[in-house]
C-alpha cells in the first residue's frame, strides 16, 4: 500500500487494493443492494455476511455480486448467530483473502460510503492501529441518543475507556491486529468487546468524526434500551467467568 | 409415615435409573457417584428426620428440614449456573461451525466458477 494516500483519488483503483468491507447483514433487504453497490463502485472488496436472513437480502446482495463479480463476496449463515458473530466471520474471511486493512460498516444505510476513506486514512498514515467512526451524538434522535450515552458510560465503567461513541457500526482495523482481538460475544454486545480488546491488546485507537444517516429503517435496530440491558447483564455475567 | 415410605421409594427408583445409565455409560463415574451420594443422603433424611437436624445443629443451622431447602436451593443455582456456561459453549460452538460452512461454501462456489 502506497503512502501517499489520497482522499479525492477514488478513481485510482489500485489505492483501495487489500481493504475490505465488511458488511453484516441480517433481514436489510431494503438497504443491502445500494450500501454494497455504493462500496464496491469505489472499488473496495465487499465481503457480506448474510447472518440468516429470511428475507431477500441474499437474492438482491448475488444480484449486485453478479455486476461485481470481483468485488463482492458473499458468505451465508445458515441460520441467523448476531452481529458479533456476523462481524467475526466476514473479518475471518477478510484475512483469508489477504486483508491489508478491515472497515465494518452497517448494511441499514446508516453510513456514508465517502466515510471508508475517513476511517482508513489513519491507518495508511501509521498514525493507529484501529478507528472508531464516531456518530456526533447531537444528531441522533433523543431515544438512541440516550442509548448511546448510557453505553458509552457502561464501556467507561467496565472496560475503563472513555470513547466517544463506543457502538458506532463503522470501524477501521489492520489486519495484523485481528488475530489479537479475542471476540466472543455474538451479539450487540460486540461494539463493547472490540473497545476492551483495544485496551487488552493496547492498541492506537483514533475516533474520527462521521456522518449518520438516520431513517425509519435504521432506527428500528441497533441499541436501544433493551439491547442495553442484554448487554449489561452479559457484562456482568463475564466478570464472573 | 407415608412420606418415609415414598422417599424411599423414590430414592430407590432413582438409585436405579442412575446405575442403569452409568451401567449404558451414558454418564461418568463422577455424576454417577455425585447422585448416588445425593439419593443416598435424602434416603436417610426421610427415614431418620432426626439426622438431618443433628447435621443442622452441627453445621448451625436450626432445623433439619432448613438445612435440606438452603442446600437443595444452592444446588438449584449451582445447576442453573453451569447449564448457562453449557449452553453458551455450545452456542459457540454452532457459531464456529456456522462461519465453517460459510467460508467453505463461499470458497468452494467460486472455485467453480473459475
Amino acid at each position: 500500500m502506497q503512502d501517499h494516500y489520497d482522499d479525492s483519488n477514488e478513481e485510482d483503483h489500485d489505492y483501495n487494493n487489500g481493504i475490505f468491507i465488511v458488511v453484516p447483514a441480517y433481514n436489510e433487504e431494503k438497504s443491502v443492494g445500494n450500501v454494497i453497490e455504493e462500496i464496491a463502485k469505489l472499488n473496495y472488496k465487499v465481503i457480506l455476511v448474510d447472518d440468516g436472513s429470511k428475507d431477500n437480502t441474499n437474492k438482491i446482495a448475488n444480484s449486485i455480486k453478479d455486476k461485481f463479480p470481483n468485488n463482492i463476496f458473499i458468505y451465508k449463515h445458515v441460520l441467523n448467530r448476531g452481529l458479533g458473530a456476523a462481524l467475526n466471520t466476514g473479518m475471518y474471511a477478510s484475512l483469508r483473502r489477504n486483508a491489508k486493512y478491515v472497515v465494518t460498516f452497517d448494511a441499514d444505510g446508516q453510513h456514508a460510503v465517502e466515510d471508508i476513506a475517513k476511517v482508513i486514512k489513519p491507518l495508511i498514515n501509521g498514525e493507529a492501529d484501529v478507528v472508531i467512526g464516531a456518530r456526533p451524538f447531537e444528531d441522533m434522535p433523543k431515544s438512541k441518543n440516550f442509548a448511546n450515552s448510557v453505553m458509552n458510560l457502561l464501556t467507561r465503567i467496565f472496560y475503563r475507556v472513555n470513547v466517544k461513541d463506543s457502538q458506532s457500526g463503522l470501524r477501521a482495523f489492520k489486519a495484523e491486529v485481528i488475530p489479537k482481538l479475542k471476540i466472543i460475544s455474538q451479539g450487540y454486545g460486540v461494539s463493547s468487546e472490540f473497545i476492551r480488546e483495544i485496551r487488552r491488546n493496547n492498541l492506537k485507537l483514533k475516533e474520527v468524526t462521521i456522518t449518520t444517516i438516520y431513517t425509519p429503517e435504521t432506527q428500528a435496530k441497533g441499541t436501544n434500551a433493551l439491547v442495553g440491558l442484554k448487554i449489561l447483564f452479559k457484562m456482568i455475567l463475564d466478570l464472573f467467568k | 409415615m407415608l412420606y418415609q415410605i415414598v422417599v424411599v421409594i423414590i430414592a430407590i427408583l432413582a438409585i436405579l435409573l442412575v446405575f442403569q445409565r452409568f451401567h449404558k455409560k451414558k454418564t461418568s463415574l463422577q455424576t454417577f457417584i455425585l447422585w448416588i451420594i445425593l439419593w443416598i443422603f435424602l434416603a436417610i433424611f426421610g427415614i431418620i428426620p432426626d439426622s438431618s437436624t443433628f447435621l443442622a445443629n452441627f453445621l448451625g443451622i436450626g432445623r433439619g428440614l432448613d438445612l435440606i431447602l438452603i442446600f437443595g436451593i444452592i444446588g438449584a443455582y449451582y445447576l442453573v449456573f453451569r447449564l448457562y456456561l453449557k449452553i453458551e459453549k455450545l452456542d459457540q460452538d454452532i457459531t464456529k461451525l456456522i462461519r465453517l460452512i460459510a467460508i467453505d461454501n463461499e470458497e468452494k462456489e467460486e472455485k467453480e466458477e473459475k
